[in-house]
């Protein structure tokens, strides 16, 4: 986010939309004149619906509201069959708590928070329901990654993003591990991040940033880190490119982008195997319906390539109840179960039959996981490439 | 959300800064409040975890208290604005000389902006305010939508509007 930027407005008779950017803060109906001037002009301007973009005012003050209010209200009585569209980011911190208060009131008026909506899978995810799985997730995984993160370029004192950092626990394993000069989180997931900072609290750690923000329009400078991370991220959105392209406009020439994502099909347990693989690959279809791919991992590698990446490296870390903690990996699969059955499937509104069959499949994986001639795997992907130049 | 002016803190908040600004050189123009408001947001949040969130955050409810203060006028003498901080809370306190009709403007505009049922106050009072110029519910919207505390300490001559505003 910009610092103090002055107040302007924009009408765009052709999209119908009036754009306020900077900071609102009249003293009062008279300094607000100007504003509701050119607000009526723009109202009688068009026809069917008026789109007021406040995605990048920063400021208002309440006088300023009212006088919005009072437009509104205006609207109604001057041009009944006029709708208002409010277009709101919830990275403007009191943007939905105002306009959301507005759009209860005004029968005219529709609130779009456009960061809401921006890949389908939004609402199953940024919800705090996921905090019990990423936890555990990360303590099993972290034991194979510290390694492998050496073997993909992470040093010492090195400056480091992690983008989709989650509930910040990676950062803070990395943070710990490897001593950076700098480390910023970023997350599009309030719960998460409140989690995030809590653990840093706890933990006594001040020197980690966590950033609410939108990893395809990041706010961090270009060229500015030696290590780029994201990790299993990709794969939920339905635009991987598009946050690519981002984690690669913030990595300087010759540092490295590191990504880890799955392949849920090959998920996989012994004996009870049938159940086992029927209930994962029905979790991809479902994700799938929410524009998530939960096969990406193995699409990585192209990706990187596709996109101009060096020295492209890229493995698998075999998780297998031969070489994992048996509890903590039981434990990643429960809290699947829960989140499938639960969350997941109430999203997307499973018939009761196929929400008991997952059930059965994940409980049939930790069975494997924790028979004595049970075999079990949970394989996830990891890839680096080099961004060129220097 | 709390609505304790001082959140139980044995020590206190610790302190991050002091301000005095004359009244007169803060009547010289409206746009003093924003600027006041954005710097010490900036300066407050600038070692926090996510600094640009609680830099809107605080900018937008100190200017509001500040266009208060702007509106109120005190009469000569010196604002002090202070601000501190606990493990949960930012916390600002914005002292100005009052007069008998000054102290009784802020008991009365800070008695509105008491926590108990703010938000329906509010509600009620925005139907009104569609129709004639605002009261003072500034204060009170800062209270029924963005959750802060507000409250009034006075002393001989002084009134003392305390803003505890949650870190997140
Ligand atoms: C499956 S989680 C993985 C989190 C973490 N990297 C980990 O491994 O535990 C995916 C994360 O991506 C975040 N996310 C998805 N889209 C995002 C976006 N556009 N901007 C920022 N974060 C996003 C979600 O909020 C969520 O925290």
């Amino acid at each position: 986010m910009e610092h103090e930027r002055p107040f302007t407005i924009r009408f765009s008779e052709n999209d119908q939309e009036v754009a306020l950017e900077g900071s609102l803060r009249p003293a009062g109906a008279e300094d607000f004149a100007p504003v509701r001037a050119r607000l009526d002009h723009a109202a009688d301007a068009v026809r069917g619906v008026l789109y007021l973009n406040f995605k990048r005012l920063r400021y208002l003050n309440h006088a300023g509201f009212l006088e919005l209010a009072r437009f509104i209200a205006a609207c109604a009585e001057r041009h009944p069959a006029l709708k208002l569209k409010l277009v709101i980011s919830s990275v403007v911190p009191w943007a939905p708590l105002r306009f959301g208060f507005l759009g209860a009131r005004f029968g005219n008026t529709i609130v779009e928070q456009y960061d809401k909506a921006f890949y389908p899978g939004q609402g199953v995810i940024e919800n705090d329901q996921l905090v019990p799985v990423l936890r555990t997730q990360t303590n099993i995984v972290w034991s194979h990654e510290r390694e492998l993160l050496r073997q993909h370029g992470l040093g010492k004192h090195m400056r480091i993003a992690d983008i989709c950092c989650g509930i910040g626990d990676f950062a803070v394993l990395v943070y710990k591990e490897f001593e950076p000069t700098y480390i910023v989180g970023v997350d599009h997931s309030r719960p998460f991040l409140q989690y995030a900072q809590q653990i840093a609290r706890d933990f006594g750690i001040t020197d980690i940033e966590y950033q609410f923000g939108d990893a395809t329009h990041l706010f961090l400078p270009s060229n500015s880190f030696d290590f780029v991370t994201s990790r299993l991220a990709l794969q939920i959105f339905n635009d991987p490119s598009s946050i690519l392209r981002e984690l690669l406009r913030i990595c300087k020439p010759g540092g490295r982008v590191y990504l880890t994502n799955e392949m849920s099909a090959h998920n996989y347990g012994y004996p009870r195997h049938e159940s086992v693989t029927w209930t994962y690959q029905q979790a991809v279809k479902i994700a799938q319906s929410l524009g998530m791919d939960m096969n990406f991992g193995p699409k990585m590698f192209s990706l990187l390539t596709d996109m101009g990446f060096e020295d492209v490296r890229m493995e698998q870390i075999p998780i297998t109840n031969n070489n994992t903690a048996i509890d903590d990996f039981a434990r990643v699969i429960e809290s699947w179960e829960e989140y499938v059955t639960g969350e997941l499937s109430t999203a997307t509104q499973q018939p009761p039959e196929v929400v008991e069959r997952l059930r059965m499949g994940f409980r049939d994986h930790v069975y494997a996981i924790r028979s004595r001639r049970g075999f079990a795997t949970w394989p996830i992907y990891v890839a680096s490439g080099r961004k060129p130049g220097r | 959300m709390t609505s304790d002016p001082a959140p139980p803190s044995p020590s206190g908040p610790s302190p991050i800064l002091t301000l005095r600004i004359s009244v007169r050189g803060l009547y010289d123009s409206w746009t003093h409040c924003q600027r006041l408001a954005d710097y010490i947001a900036r300066f407050v949040a600038s070692d926090r975890f996510d600094p640009e969130q609680l830099t809107t955050r605080l900018s937008t409810y100190l200017n509001e208290v500040l266009e208060y203060v702007f509106r109120a006028r005190p009469s000569e003498g010196e604002i002090v604005v202070e601000v501190g901080r606990t493990d949960e809370h930012v916390i600002a306190e914005l002292t100005m000389p009052t007069d008998e009709a000054l102290a009784r403007r802020l008991r009365v505009d800070l008695g509105l902006a008491e926590p108990t049922d703010a938000r329906a106050r509010y509600e009620a009072e925005f139907e009104s305010m569609i129709l004639r110029p605002p009261a003072e519910v500034g204060l009170l919207e800062l209270v029924a939508l963005h959750g802060v505390g507000l409250a009034l300490r006075e002393g001989e001559g002084t009134g003392v509007i305390v803003l505890t505003v949650p870190h997140e």
